[in-house]
């Protein structure tokens, strides 16, 4: 710097512009890590969210078709835009009670590169961004299956359940 | 009022004690004043007379002792003494060579003369003296004086050296008061002194010692003046000049008199007044100045004073009054005893007679009078009150008698009007209670009569309603058909607003399943829309708007289906109203029918009660005229007894004074004992 300007220098102007660039992405990059996109449901009382990653889409259920000799926690197929697809009792697996269903019964749609299946859920409630820092490790309460399959638990209560797992846990797959 | 009572008797010897006393008093007081005051003029002119008599005598003693002086002065005898010794004194070298056989020889001579005249003349002494210096040339009684300078000697201040002082001085005679002279022993000396003249010179003095008992005696009281009175000199020193013979001590000179009178008398003045001597004796006093200085011409002067003490002066006055006093008295006991006398004879008889009138006066006509057998007005009185006495007795018996028997007949009438007049108010009174009841009995009848007109009137307003309330009966009727029809309209509407309603019910239904479906579709967008990264974040946000428009759309729902359904609730509630209403409307039918038949049954009725109110007022009617006449009839009943009770009344009144006056009668001759 000399006395006759603020950016005389090309040097000087070349090191604030790269400077600035570097400042940016890095706060980009934190912005990217930092926040996940959960779809949020409801099973019985408690509220519960997936990585919205892994949803293929949410859908009404219109028909449900029973199968018979398969682990309760299937509770039937269903006709998807043509595809058949095998839906998941959430409540049931994670043996909790109330197993009625209702006009507000949705299903959420999970798929991976192996595996494409529904889970039955209560009631949707909708998409939202958690920080991930806000995302605790787990609860002691939350004891049995669900323990097993829990990411952990966000802001207000949001149970967030590891979808990956899910997809990928080999006992969910019925061989007949 | 008289609060004590005095009898006849008392005032009886009153009078005769004021008959003697009053007079007896007032001749006394008069006859006393006079006598004591003609007894003190006397007393009074007797002093002045004897203070003159004494002072005329005073004067004259005087004059005698002057004219012997003149007499002396003016006598060969003198001269020769006087030259005499004037030459044997210039002999003795102005000494008079006193002792000297030739002195003595010339006293002897001198002595044969004047011894005569001073011894015979009754002087104390006689001088001569020289004009020059004084000497004591010659002395009769030859005291210490003799021979004494008087101009410077010791005795240049006794009355001897005043007295040649002054004749030396005014050359004529001269007096000179009291005085204690020391050679005579100190007594009280008076001297009178003249000049010697020969041929127109004074050669010599020649003086007289004056003799104090002849004065004296010259005072002394004479007959007529009583134990206490006496007449005594005072100088202007207010010591006395005289000897007083009531004292037993000599009082020339050593007496002093301050009195009134000697006061008076040093201003010349004279009087005679009672007063208070020098012994605070209360004496009569007269008293005068003597004149010494009118009648001789010296310079001093006397008082001449009388005395009389007043309890000598006035002790006749003092018998006068115990004279009269004792007579007074007498006189009054006498005038007591011819009083009891006579007042008893007039007294005692009337005494009797008043203490026996006293008792008739009480009633008691059992007593006897006496008759007197003197024949004054005393004894005519008591013998008429006798007579009296009887005709009274027979009388009063006469009369207790009479009212007695009035007494008993008053009794019977009285009973029988008491009777009559309880029978009469009684018919009255019953009169008054059936007149009352009639008079009640034609106001009833008037109040039914009246009452039974107004029932017909009103009978017939009554039947005019009745028309009237069956014609609104029959509008009601009418009026009632009309609400039901109109309430059978309002139901059927409201069960079409209800099937209308249900209608939107099934709309919302709808819309409701829209929302649904669009609340998926958006977070199906999301999904979409997070896949696509980058790229989708601008549908993400529309996918939330669609969201928040799909929420918004079912809350709308919401509220349409609650309202909806508040909507139906309403409406069914008022379908049971309706048909409530149109329940109660045939009922109200029904019920106005019924009303139209009862006032017709009504009317007939009060057809029927207007008859009979009809005939109830004419009956009424009859019957009103029938009490009218029957309270009438009361009325003359009532007034006939009415007076009959008055009369009755008045017979119980007159009864009633009848018996009074018999009882007083009767209470008047109870008094009297017979």
């Amino acid at each position: 710097m000399n006395n006759n300007g603020i950016f005389d220098s090309e040097i000087d102007l070349e090191v604030l512009q790269k400077r600035a660039k570097e400042l940016s992405r890095l706060h980009q990059e934190e912005c990217d890590d930092d926040y996940v996109e959960l779809v949020e449901f409801t099973l019985g009382e408690e509220h519960y969210g997936l990585e919205l990653v892994h949803v293929r889409e949410v859908y009404p259920l219109h028909v449900l078709t029973f199968l018979p000799g398969v682990p309760k926690f299937i509770k039937g197929i269903t006709n998807f835009r043509g595809q058949i697809i095998s839906i998941l009792d959430l409540k049931v697996f994670f043996e909790l009670e109330d197993l009625n269903l209702s006009d507000q019964t949705r299903l959420i749609i999970l798929k991976s590169k192996n595996m494409e299946f529904a889970v039955i859920v209560d009631a949707l409630i909708g998409v939202c961004r958690v920080p991930g820092k806000q995302i605790s490790a787990g609860l002691p309460t939350l004891s049995g299956k669900r323990a097993e399959y829990l990411k952990g638990v966000g802001p207000e209560g949001v149970i967030v359940l590891d979808a990956l797992r899910l997809l990928e846990d080999p006992t969910l797959v019925v061989d007949i | 009022m008289q609060f004590i009572r005095i009898s006849l008797m008392q005032k009886l010897i009153f009078m005769f004690v004021m008959v003697v006393l009053v007079p007896v008093s007032i001749i006394s007081f008069y006859s006393f004043r006079d006598a004591k005051a003609s007894l003190e003029t006397a007393a009074f002119e007797h002093l002045a007379s004897v203070r003159d008599v004494k002072r005329s005598r005073l004067i004259d003693y005087i004059q005698e002792r002057f004219n012997d002086l003149a007499l002396l002065s003016e006598s060969q005898a003198t001269i020769d003494g006087l030259e005499k010794m004037q030459h044997q004194a210039i002999v003795a070298d102005g000494n008079f060579g006193i002792g000297s056989f030739e002195y003595e020889a010339l006293y002897y001579e001198i002595n044969q003369v004047f011894s005569k005249i001073s011894h015979s003349y009754g002087y104390s002494d006689l001088f001569l003296l020289s004009p020059d210096n004084g000497y004591v040339m010659y002395s009769v009684e030859r005291e210490d004086d003799l021979g004494e300078k008087l101009s410077s000697g010791a005795l240049k201040n006794s009355g001897l050296a005043q007295v040649w002082r002054q004749v030396v001085e005014k050359n004529k005679e001269v007096m000179v008061d009291f005085s204690l002279y020391a050679p005579s022993n100190n007594e009280p000396s008076i001297f009178i002194g003249a000049p010697v003249k020969k041929d127109n010179k004074l050669i010599g003095v020649v003086v007289l010692q004056l003799n104090i008992e002849q004065l004296d005696k010259l005072m002394e009281v004479q007959s007529g003046m009583g134990a206490t009175g006496q007449i005594y000199l005072v100088g202007e020193d207010y010591l006395m000049r005289t000897n007083s013979i009531l004292e037993e001590e000599p009082t020339i000179l050593t007496q002093k008199v301050r009195t009134t009178a000697v006061e008076e008398g040093i201003k010349d003045l004279a009087g005679e007044y009672i007063g208070f001597d020098y012994n605070n004796t209360e004496v009569l006093s007269a008293y005068s100045h003597v004149g010494l200085d009118e009648a001789f011409g010296v310079d001093f002067e006397w008082v001449i004073v009388a005395e009389e003490s007043t309890a000598e002066a006035f002790a006749p006055i003092r018998a006068l009054q115990k004279r009269i006093i004792t007579i007074g008295v007498g006189l009054v006991l006498l005038a007591i005893v011819l009083g009891f006398i006579v007042a008893r004879s007039i007294a005692r008889p009337l005494n009797d007679l008043s203490e026996k009138f006293a008792r008739m006066a009480d009633g008691d006509l059992t007593i006897e009078v006496e008759p007197s057998r003197r024949s004054d007005e005393v004894g005519i009185l008591v013998n008429s009150a006798g007579t009296m006495l009887t005709t009274l007795k027979e009388q009063t018996g006469a009369i207790i008698d009479s009212a007695n028997n009035l007494a008993s007949c008053i009794g019977e009438i009285t009973a029988t009007a008491s009777q009559l007049a309880a029978g009469a108010s009684e018919t009255s009174s019953t009169i008054s209670e059936v007149s009352a009841t009639v008079e009640e009995i034609r106001h009833t009848a008037k109040l039914s009569s009246e009452k039974a007109t107004q029932v017909e009137h009103d009978s017939e307003e009554m039947n005019q309603v009745a028309v009237e309330g069956e014609e609104s009966s029959q509008q009601a009727v009418k009026g009632m058909k009309k609400i039901n029809d109109e309430m059978e309209y309002i139901a059927e509407s409201i069960v079409n607003l209800s099937e209308q309603t249900q209608n939107i019910g099934e709309i919302i239904g709808a819309v409701n399943d829209l929302s649904d479906q669009s609340n998926l579709l958006s977070v199906n967008a999301s999904i979409e829309a997070a896949k696509a990264g980058e790229y989708g974040k601008g549908f993400a946000v529309v996918a939330q708007e669609v969201k928040s428009l799909a929420e918004q759309s079912k809350d709308a729902t919401g509220q349409i289906k609650n309202i909806l359904s508040d909507i139906q609730k309403a409406t069914s509630t008022a379908v049971m109203a309706t048909e409530r209403g149109s329940k109660a409307v045939e009922s109200g039918v029904g019920l106005t029918e019924n009303s139209g038949q009862t006032i017709s049954t009504l009317q007939l009725n009060i057809d029927d009660a207007s008859q009979a109110a009809s005939q109830i007022n004419a009956s009424s009617q009859q019957q009103l005229a029938g009490m009218e006449q029957l309270v009438t009839a009361m009325e003359n009943i009532k007034e006939a007894t009415s007076q009959n009770v008055g009369a009755a009344r008045q017979l119980e009144d007159a009864t009633h004074d009848l018996s009074d006056l018999g009882h007083k009668l009767n209470e008047i001759s109870a008094k009297f004992t017979i």
